[in-house]
């Protein structure tokens, strides 16, 4: 593969596109030529980013993920415009957590709608057309907070922990189609602007946040594209060395 | 970034892998604007031995300095149950895997840090993680290589210097032969479907795209990560290993 544009002629669904991650995500697409579905529980976010980028055949919808009425019109929408999705990454994320003890039963309800069943609505909804046509990716951005949980996570890494079995359940159903699924454990708060951009102490070495976005856009890149044809099942930690790290990472 | 040419400019070790289908690697990297320099026993390198290897490494750093990128392919393949293997060749696969490639870190991690970093790739194996009959040694050594890397990733990563490992699964090459030799079965979707969801063997093609991925700066903030390229076979729960004629397997 030699080309400076790595997902030609590619459809590919983002949602949460407004937040740091879809937004990475969003414009290295667009910069190789996918043609994007956008769904941003922001609208307003969503449309100036898409003013931003040279798309063509591409949307942006609004989609709450914490709402499954607006997911499920979301991918109505996008199965009504195009006649296959060839990337979907599922990006989702809320700044709600909690300590186990302070945890409330409607919270559980919510964040599990954000991080689990908005995945399974996602991917119910393009799947069958996926493995129709085969060679399609799925790419589930989750975190490192599954591997090495903080504090005070318990809600995102409930969610989070359900990713794990959304890739490798449809990795193995979707082999023989050659329909990928992969995943991604981003650095911890990649997806919000404040902890984004603070320092993160990682195997000694003090990382700007920004990295860790942009990080994992490339690595979305990467499996997105016919680069990771033989990749599936995977779980690619983008964190600057957490997950081989025995001592857990400091976030200053 | 050029994603045409993700590696220009960039000066690329290659132990092992010189001939065919192993090539496909430096073919690739060079393709992408690296200049590639390997180093096996057909370039006079011999990489049984950790201290001939080392002196090989040594004399190119004099030359030529260290490598922005080094990426080690070469290993040792046998099976043999426990009682029929020799020690000789453990201890060969262990040196290729193992020793020879500490023996080579020791000589450039000093001289890729003063150069402000790297990237180094291994290309171990899934015998490293998951067993099946006849693969001691090689699942040691591969095993081996895996844990060395990660060791080598936190302690070298406020260096700037990234390791990762890149873990295969069945490929065009001799371990992927040899399943079908002593199986005795035919290179066939309907063979490779048993054990492998997507019923086919890797390309050597696919597996060098995985290393280009590590060894760009498209990964410059992955290190001590083991990436699985394999079709997904490490999902499955099988064992597709050779029952053995005079043996009774539990």
């Amino acid at each position: 593969m030699s080309g400076e544009k790595w997902l030609e002629g590619k459809t590919a669904v983002i949602t949460d596109a407004n937040q740091a991650v879809g937004r990475a995500v969003a414009r290295l697409f667009a910069a190789h030529g996918a043609a994007l579905a956008l769904g941003a529980g922001d609208l307003t976010q969503g449309e100036e980013l898409l003013a931003e980028l040279d798309v063509s055949n591409s949307f942006v919808y609004y989609c709450d993920l914490s709402d499954a009425g607006s997911v499920e019109g979301f991918c109505t929408e996008v199965n009504r415009r195009w006649q296959l999705v060839n990337i979907l990454v599922n990006n989702p994320w809320t700044e709600e957590s909690g300590a186990f003890e302070t945890a409330e039963d409607r919270d559980d309800s919510r964040i599990l709608q954000i991080y689990q069943h908005s995945l399974v609505q996602t991917m119910r909804a393009f799947w069958p057309r996926m493995i129709k046509a085969g060679s399609c990716s799925v790419i589930q951005i989750s975190s490192c907070l599954v591997v090495k949980p903080t504090p005070g996570s318990l809600a995102r890494a409930i969610g989070y922990g359900a990713h794990g079995g959304l890739t490798r359940v449809p990795a193995v159903e979707g082999g023989i189609h050659e329909v990928r699924v992969n995943e991604i454990y981003a650095a911890y708060g990649v997806n919000t602007e404040k902890r984004a951009y603070a320092p993160l102490k990682v195997s000694g070495v003090e990382r700007d946040g920004r990295a860790d976005v942009a990080g994992a856009a490339k690595a979305a890149l990467f499996l997105a594209s016919d680069m990771a044809s033989y990749i599936s099942g995977a779980s690619i930690s983008v964190t600057g060395g957490v997950r081989a790290e025995r001592l857990a990472a400091v976030v200053t | 970034m050029r994603y045409s040419k993700l590696l220009e400019g960039k000066s690329a070790w290659i132990t092992g892998g010189s001939a065919p289908p192993f090539d496909a690697y430096a073919l690739l990297f060079t393709k992408h604007g690296a200049r590639v320099t390997v180093l096996d026993c057909e370039k006079g390198c011999d990489l049984t031995e950790p201290d001939a290897a080392g002196a090989a490494c040594e004399a190119l750093l004099s030359e030529s300095g260290p490598p922005d990128i080094w990426l080690h392919i070469a290993d040792v393949y046998d099976t043999a149950y426990i009682d029929e293997l020799s020690m000789e060749t453990l201890e060969k696969m262990l040196a290729v895997s193992v020793l020879t490639p500490f023996r080579i870190m020791k000589s450039i991690a000093v001289p890729m840090r003063e150069n402000g970093g790297g990237s180094v790739v291994f290309v171990s194996g899934e015998y490293g993680v998951q067993a099946m009959n006849r693969v001691s040694a090689y699942g040691a050594a591969k095993g081996g290589e895996i844990a060395m890397a990660n060791a080598f990733a936190v302690e070298y990563a406020a260096d700037g210097i990234r390791v990762n490992t890149l873990v295969p699964g069945v490929s065009f090459s001799p371990v992927g032969d040899d399943i079908l030799l002593q199986s005795g079965e035919s290179d066939t979707p309907d063979f490779w479907g048993c054990v492998q969801p997507f019923r086919r063997r890797g390309d050597m093609s696919e597996l060098a795209n995985a290393a280009l991925f590590l060894a760009s700066d498209m990964s410059d903030y992955i290190t001590g990560e083991a990436l699985y390229i394999n079709g997904a076979e490490h999902l499955i729960a099988h064992n597709h290993g050779f029952p053995r004629k005079d043996k009774v397997m539990p």
